[in-house]
């Protein structure tokens, strides 16, 4: 999306390298989820 | 000197480059006040095309606003070479969304389009109580008194301007038109205006037929 | 199986049978009524229970307990709370009680480069502090505005979440969702908030390529926006058009409809169908419609019924074109007339449900007795 306002789980887990494997299973939904609430309210915003 | 028909073709197919290309040119030349009163009659004209190609479903209302703001363009160029009573307008209008209700976008497409008629309108904004239409007329002395609102309750409010203009005895020097989704004939009858439209194009036409 | 589920069942294999392009058992319905409506309807006051929603859980029971329908009859989601906490201009409650939208400015036309070239950017840190006042402060007091409004946001829908969950058991309503996401047309989207009406009319003249390119880069987003948690074709995205009726065709084959098409479709590739508020008169865009996805629902609000199943009954889902202003002039017999007139063109072969041109905003929109006349008139006479 060419923004440094909204990442992706991906986006985010290369910038921080230190999270191992089993802690990536459980953060990964959580930290998209809110991401994604994120998103939507600010469009919704807009719209 | 300018070919007037294409001028009018111009502005009838708002096509602004060249509308505003022919009239740089001709205000460089240092014309006559008459010629430049023959330029805005030419641009008048064009905008007549619009409104025929409006009513031919050709045009629709994005088109008409930007009439109005092609031909704001115009004028704002012809004035040096204009002198002040030439820019006419065919009438005045004082607009405004009536008190209790804050909606403008109709009331906006309804302006730009009466402006591209050659109104002159003065809009009071939103949310507008009686006693603001009633000073501005007093002052202005337009023709017309446009009155806009969405909610239904904007009926009362209407018919309290319209109440507030009888009191102060203006009320028979001006012509009283409503718009918006809540209006009918029945709603018009009951506050006492002119005349109601729920479309802008058509309140323009009313306004028009008021001042010929 | 209670008598209220097994309602529930049916009314929700209506609506199956409609997507899934069978002939339901009758017509199904659904209508819906807006907060404001209900509000009065229950004789409660406007602002109040528009800030105190847990009122509304009364108050939209009032509405399904009189008005039939096969869909929950209401759907409120637009709440004073968090706009009011975002200094918001562009709805405003007035003291009235209503939530009014005026016309907003979010996006200068010189602006247009830096939405093309990073339209969220652009959004987060130019449009959105111009329409919501307490965006334009500094970075704390802003960051705290924006995290009052978000929770007030997800308190809200919460609240009419669960309102609608327990309505939707009591009333056994069916279970189809054609709420389920919410975007716009990437061409409104950049006109109604961001340039406005008379902003957008002059773009398109004075910088069309401009206008072109920012469409476009709209697009991701707001086929991002509409996407639904789960893929269901009984579950729809909502769109709300708007700007096209106001168009030349020329122009519309332009700007509006390539990233029209292209949201609808990547929705629908997703597994989200649409759900279409065709706002004003499509007449002149019945063939574009018509290349949407199969079974894309389109709610019409006026132009020719009979058109409109000809050309696109076969392919797509119908509804709509009952007139509101109908209801509050018209004698019941009249009405139910109407109801009778368009059930005749728009039922037969199915993908037709039932409902008005568009939502009864206030009580005194309608007269009462006659939409409930309407509606009990179809529930019971639109079999198949």
């Amino acid at each position: 999306m060419n923004t440094k306002y909204y990442k992706t789980w991906e986006q985010y887990r290369a910038e921080h390298p230190e999270i191992d494997e089993k802690q990536a299973k459980v953060m990964a939904p959580k930290m998209q989820g809110y991401e994604e609430m994120m998103f939507s309210f600010i469009m919704f915003l807009l719209m | 000197m300018l070919d007037m028909q294409v001028l009018t073709q111009a502005v009838g197919d708002l096509d602004e480059p060249k509308v505003l290309g022919m009239l740089k040119e001709f205000v460089a030349a240092n014309p006559g006040s008459e010629e430049a009163a023959a330029v805005v009659n030419a641009c008048q004209q064009g905008m007549a095309i619009v409104g025929d190609l409006f009513d031919a479903k050709e045009y629709f209302v994005g088109d008409l606003i930007f009439a109005g703001e092609l031909l704001n363009a115009a004028i704002d160029i012809l004035k040096p070479v204009i002198g002040g009573e030439s820019t006419a307008k065919v009438g005045k209008i004082v607009l405004g969304t009536v008190e209790g209700d804050l909606h403008d976008i109709g009331k906006n497409i309804f302006k730009s389009m009466s402006e591209a008629a050659g109104f002159e309108v003065i809009d009071l904004g939103i949310d507008v109580p009686a006693g603001t239409f009633v000073e501005k007329v007093k002052e202005i002395k337009p023709e017309i008194v446009g009155m806009s609102g969405v909610l239904t309750l904007a009926l009362d409010s209407m018919k309290k301007t319209v109440d507030a203009l009888k009191e102060a005895g203006l009320r028979d020097g001006v012509k009283v038109i409503i718009g918006g989704n809540p209006v009918t004939e029945e709603a018009c009858r009951a506050i006492g205006a002119d005349a109601f439209t729920t479309n802008a194009a058509e309140g323009v036409k009313i306004c028009q037929g008021w001042v010929k | 199986m209670t008598d209220v589920m097994a309602l529930a069942r049916e009314r929700t294999q209506l609506f199956r049978d409609v997507i899934d392009g069978n002939i339901p058992k009758r017509v199904p319905i659904f209508v819906s009524f807006s907060i404001e409506f209900a509000i009065q309807y229950a004789g409660k006051n406007l602002m109040e229970a528009q800030w105190d929603t847990g009122q509304l859980e009364e108050i939209f029971d009032q509405i399904c307990r009189d008005f039939y329908s096969d869909l929950l009859p209401v759907n409120a989601f637009r709440f004073p709370s968090f706009y009011r906490l975002l200094g918001a201009r562009n709805f405003v409650m007035s003291s009235n009680g209503f939530l009014q939208h005026p016309e907003v400015e979010g996006l200068l036309q010189e602006e247009y480069d830096d939405f093309i070239a990073s339209p969220y950017n652009c959004i987060i840190e130019k449009i959105l502090p111009r329409i919501y006042t307490e965006l334009d402060t500094d970075a704390s007091t802003k960051a705290l505005a924006l995290a009052k409004a978000f929770k007030a946001f997800h308190d809200e829908m919460g609240t009419a979440i669960m309102i609608y969950g327990r309505l939707n058991q009591k009333y056994g309503y069916g279970d189809v969702n054609f709420f389920a996401g919410f975007t716009e047309a990437p061409f409104d989207f950049i006109s109604d908030q961001l340039r406005g009406f008379k902003g957008i009319s002059t773009d398109i003249r004075r910088v069309p390529d401009k206008v072109e390119a920012a469409v476009e880069a709209a697009t991701p987003l707001m086929i991002k926006a509409g996407m639904q948690p789960f893929p269901s074709k009984y579950n729809a995205t909502f769109i709300p058009l708007h700007m096209a009726p106001f168009m030349r065709t020329k122009d519309f084959e332009r700007f509006y409809w390539p990233t029209f098409k292209k949201l609808v479709e990547a929705l629908a590739e997703a597994g989200h169908p649409s759900n279409l508020f065709v706002e004003h008169d499509w007449m002149r865009y019945l063939d574009y419609l018509y290349e949407l996805p199969e079974n894309t629902i389109m709610r019409f609000e006026y132009g020719d019924p009979k058109l409109v199943k000809e050309k696109l009954g076969k392919k797509h889902i119908i509804a709509g074109f009952y007139p509101v202003s109908l209801l509050k002039t018209g004698t019941k017999q009249q009405c139910i007339d109407k109801a009778k007139e368009l059930l005749d063109i728009l039922a037969p072969g199915g993908r037709y449900y039932f409902d008005f041109d568009k939502v009864p905003i206030t009580l005194d929109s309608v007269n009462v007795e006659n939409a409930r006349a309407v509606l009990e008139y179809v529930a019971a006479n639109a079999n198949y």
